[in-house]
C-alpha cells in the first residue's frame, strides 16, 4: 500500500477493537445489562409466582402464560428497552465520535 | 457533547423512520401480491410475480438497511439531514459494509451458540439436582435461566450492533475527512 492512500480499516475488527475497550466503562457493563430490563420484570413476577406456588402449593395467581400478562409486561418494559438502546448509542457517540 | 431528551426524542422518530424504511416493501409487496392475484390469468404467471416480488423486497431491504446504517448515530447527535447522510456516506461503500456487518453476524452466531451450549451443560445437572429436592423449584429454575439465557441472547447482539454502527461512522467520516484533506487520494 502507498504511504499517500486512505487507510481502510476493517469495520468488524474495529467494532471488536472498541468492543474490548468495554470493560473498562462500568457505566457501559450497567446500559448493557438494562437492555434485559424486561426479561429481568418478567423472571421476577415469575420468580414470584413460582415463590407462592412453592409456598401454597397450588398455582401462582399470575402466570406467564397468561397473554394480559405477557401485554402488560410488555407495555412495562418497553419504555426502559428503548431508552437503555438510546444510552448505549449515546454513551459510544460520546466515546467514539 | 451534550446529549438530552431532544435527541432521545429525535432518535427514537428516525429509528423508527428507518425501520419503516426498510421493513415496508417485504410487508407491503406479498399483501400487494394477495390483491393482484386474482388479476393474473395464469397460475405459473402468478407463481413468477410471487417470486419476483419477494426478491424485490428482499432486494430493497438488504440494501436499504445497509445504506441507512448511520441513521441511528446520526440522529443521536442530530447531524441534518439523518437519511441523506446516512444515503451519501454509505455511497460505494455497500459491499465493504455489507461484508463486514457479516462478520459481525459470524460473531454473534458463534457467541450464541457457545452460549447455549455452556449454558445448557450448567444447568442440566443442576436442575437434575433440584429435581431431586423439589420438582416445582426444578421447575422455577428452569424458567430463571430460560430467561437468563433469552435475555444475554438479545442484550449483546444489540451491544454490538450499537458498537458496529457507530464504528462505521466513525471509519467512514475519518476517511472523507481524510480524502476531503486533498493531499491523500482515496484508494480502490
Amino acid at each position: 500500500m502507498k504511504k499517500d492512500e486512505v487507510k481502510k480499516v476493517s469495520l468488524w475488527r474495529q467494532t471488536l477493537r472498541d468492543l474490548r475497550g468495554l470493560h473498562k466503562s462500568f457505566r457501559l457493563w450497567v446500559l448493557a445489562a438494562t437492555a434485559i430490563f424486561p426479561l429481568i420484570i418478567y423472571a421476577y413476577v415469575i420468580l414470584i409466582g413460582g415463590i407462592d406456588e412453592l409456598a401454597s402449593g397450588s398455582r401462582p395467581k399470575v402466570s406467564e402464560e397468561d397473554p394480559l400478562f405477557f401485554l402488560v409486561t410488555l407495555a412495562a418494559s418497553a419504555p426502559f428497552f428503548i431508552s437503555s438502546r438510546f444510552y448505549i448509542f449515546a454513551t459510544l457517540c460520546k466515546r467514539t465520535i | 457533547m451534550k446529549l438530552g431528551f431532544r435527541n432521545f426524542f429525535y432518535w427514537l422518530g428516525w429509528d423508527l423512520i428507518k425501520w419503516a424504511i426498510v421493513l415496508m416493501p417485504p410487508l407491503i409487496l406479498p399483501a400487494l401480491f394477495i390483491v393482484i392475484r386474482d388479476f393474473i390469468p395464469f397460475e405459473s404467471a402468478s407463481a413468477a410475480v410471487f417470486v419476483i416480488l419477494i426478491i424485490a423486497s428482499i432486494f430493497f431491504a438488504l440494501l436499504s438497511s445497509i445504506r441507512l446504517t448511520l441513521v441511528t448515530p446520526l440522529a443521536v447527535i442530530r447531524s441534518k439531514p439523518v437519511l441523506k447522510g446516512s444515503w451519501n456516506m454509505t455511497r460505494g461503500k455497500w459491499w465493504r459494509i455489507f461484508g463486514n456487518s457479516w462478520m459481525i453476524y459470524l460473531i454473534i452466531l458463534a457467541y450464541q451458540l457457545g452460549l447455549s451450549i455452556a449454558l445448557s451443560v450448567l444447568s442440566f445437572p443442576a436442575s437434575k439436582v433440584l429435581g431431586s429436592v423439589s420438582v416445582p423449584l426444578m421447575k422455577l429454575f428452569s424458567i430463571l435461566m430460560l430467561y437468563f439465557y433469552v435475555g444475554l441472547m438479545f442484550s449483546v447482539p444489540v451491544l454490538v450492533a450499537a458498537f458496529f454502527s457507530c464504528a462505521v461512522y466513525r471509519m467512514l467520516l475519518k476517511e472523507k475527512e481524510q480524502t476531503e484533506a486533498g493531499a491523500i487520494a482515496p484508494r480502490g
